[in-house]
């Protein structure tokens, strides 16, 4: 069976590394190892004024520090003696004090400079003692009301022939061994950066004892205490965060955005439409124009032109339009035709001194044709490129000419073609053909 | 010595066609694909075939290289009056897929014909291109 104390240490153990596993992943934590001396103080029962520790305690941690706290944990050890002044008493004392602890430590400001912090925990220690009970000559020792030590009691009827001992400080009694105790430390102290990576810091500490027999007393009620000024040093070596599945996933710098007011940038709406930015697909709404749902200012016809500035809001499905969002009309796009083919026919032909018929097509692109073509085919009253050529479709090219307009355009010299590859029987003699149906079709038509 | 040389430099160079594009296509959205045509001896009228799966659609090239483009519901063409004079023709196509594409991987295999100047037709070796069809793009996937 476990102990009552056991079981406590276990449960505040645990209770520790929960905390630590429980830390937000993106919280950024530091190693820290740290030594600490300790000037030692022991307060125990009998003359406690005049009991003094003599040794120091040395104390080697290492923790985690997050934000403002840091938690660590620790192992002390001590092999203090305490010495009685007045030699009126026999309490003398050396001990052995091995502890391990877990403790929390808040710092009020962590950022470079003096940091005040207090810290407390729990720990668990065992101790040995050892008494100065005997002289050199193992003879006992026993205190006397004028301060002596001698060999015999005071109220021996040999007293009168008693001899004043001297103490020899061997501490050579056992007076308890292997004995346990929980302990609670509590300091109060501050911290100073030197570097990046080191600080210093010192404290006030006060170990309260869960035990009454570190000085083998318990001639007085409460436990014993062990105060101590502590110097120490602090050593952070690697700065770490804690790890995530995918460690290609950059972590955000939390410190870069102490400084920004999410409040104010998730309420943020910089165009008053009443849709906050964070939401708002189209920022930069005009003001007073209609929005939908995501800000956003409806564009009805897709012409490219919001309805608040389109002149035309419901301009036909595919519509050219200008620059107010208005559908060019039929006669604007014959105008814009003439102006760049008629344009460019005419100055082909006064390079050429006006000779008719001119093989305007010529020196036209082959795609640019097929698009001229095609807006011919929409606008029959439009003049055709190049002219025309009023003496019509020679007899043996007629077949090319399939829709019957008297004209025979790229698109159907594409389609006799494909037809030759579909079905290539004669295709020598067709593809003669269809060599003259080109020269006509770009030269003389 | 010196022409033969030359001879057999210029007929080192062969016809090819192939076609490249992305890796994953998606249902309801366009993918491009791209034909790479290699000249080689081609001088004269050409034609590229090739067949589409069912309710895929070609849709406007992302560019011209003065080819007719005969796209029907189950086959894209090309027909090239007079092939370009360059030594690699490329030319690029989009290709959207239905909404309700099955997410299979899904080849396209296209061939290339052309006309000597004695009027008999050749047809070089076809290229295909396999598109992954998925529903969502993922690193994962």
């Amino acid at each position: 069976m476990f102990a009552r104390r056991e079981i406590l240490v276990a449960y505040f153990f645990s209770s520790l590394i929960s905390v630590l596993c429980a830390q937000d992943e993106h919280v950024r934590t530091r190693v820290n190892i740290e030594y600490g001396y300790h000037f030692l103080s022991f307060r125990g029962d009998a003359a406690v004024s005049s009991l003094k520790a003599s040794s120091p305690m040395h104390r080697l941690g290492a923790g985690i520090g997050f934000r403002n706290y840091m938690i660590l944990a620790g192992f002390n050890y001590s092999d203090f003696r305490v010495s009685s002044t007045g030699g009126l008493d026999v309490n003398n004392f050396r001990a052995f004090f091995s502890g391990a602890d877990a403790q929390l430590r808040y710092s009020f400001r962590s950022n470079n400079g003096l940091s005040p912090f207090v810290q407390t925990g729990l720990g668990y220690a065992v101790f040995s003692s050892f008494g100065d009970r005997l002289d050199a000559q193992n003879r006992t020792y026993f205190a006397w009301s004028d301060g002596s030590l001698r060999n015999v009691t005071e109220s021996d009827p040999g007293a009168d022939a008693s001899e004043v001992l001297t103490r020899d400080h061997s501490y050579e009694t056992r007076l308890n061994s292997g004995r346990s105790t929980l302990y609670v430390p509590f300091s109060i102290g501050a911290s100073m950066k030197v570097n990046k990576s080191l600080s210093l810091f010192a404290s006030v500490q006060v170990q309260f004892l869960q035990s009454d027999n570190i000085d083998n007393s318990t001639a007085e009620s409460g436990w014993d205490r062990m105060q101590s000024l502590q110097l120490g040093i602090n050593l952070s070596p690697v700065r770490s965060e804690k790890k995530t599945k995918n460690p290609k996933v950059p972590r955000p710098d939390i410190k870069r955005f102490d400084d920004v007011d999410f409040d104010a940038l998730f309420q943020s709406d910089e165009d008053n439409d009443g849709i906050i930015d964070y939401y708002d697909r189209c920022l930069g709404t005009p003001k007073g124009a209609p929005i939908d749902a995501n800000g956003c200012t409806p564009d009805s016809d897709g012409d490219g032109y919001v309805d608040f500035v389109d002149a035309e809001p419901d301009s036909p499905a595919d519509a050219k339009v200008d620059k107010n969002g208005r559908a060019y009309t039929d006669a604007e796009i014959q105008q814009q035709y003439n102006d760049s083919v008629g344009l460019f026919v005419q100055v082909l032909r006064k390079v050429h001194k006006g000779s008719r018929p001119f093989p305007v097509r010529k020196y036209i692109p082959i795609e640019i044709l097929k698009l001229y073509e095609e807006l011919e085919s929409l606008h029959p009253e439009w003049k055709p490129i190049g002219g025309g050529n009023d003496k019509g479709i020679p007899a043996e090219l007629r077949n090319f000419d399939r829709n019957n307009n008297n004209r025979i355009s790229v698109h159907e010299l594409e389609w006799f073609l494909n037809d030759i590859f579909l079905h290539p029987e004669g295709a020598k003699e067709r593809l003669d053909l269809l060599q003259k149906a080109k020269i006509y079709v770009l030269e003389k038509q | 010595m010196f022409g033969l040389m030359l001879g057999l430099s210029i007929n080192s160079i062969a016809q090819s066609l192939r076609l490249s594009g992305g890796e994953v296509a998606r249902p309801g959205y366009t993918s491009a694909l791209k034909i790479e045509i290699v000249r080689g001896e081609i001088n004269g009228p050409v034609r590229f075939a090739m067949p589409l799966p069912a309710n895929w659609k070609a849709e406007a090239p992302y560019e011209s290289r003065e080819a007719s483009v005969i796209a029907s519901s189950t086959e894209f063409q090309l027909v090239w009056l007079d092939f370009p004079l360059k030594d690699t023709v490329r030319y690029t196509v989009g290709l959207r897929l239905p909404d309700d594409a099955e997410l299979n991987p899904v080849t396209l295999s296209g061939s290339l014909a052309y006309f000597d100047a004695n009027g008999t037709m050749h047809k070089i070796a076809p290229a295909s291109h396999t598109f992954k069809v998925l529903r969502y793009f993922s690193r994962y996937q």
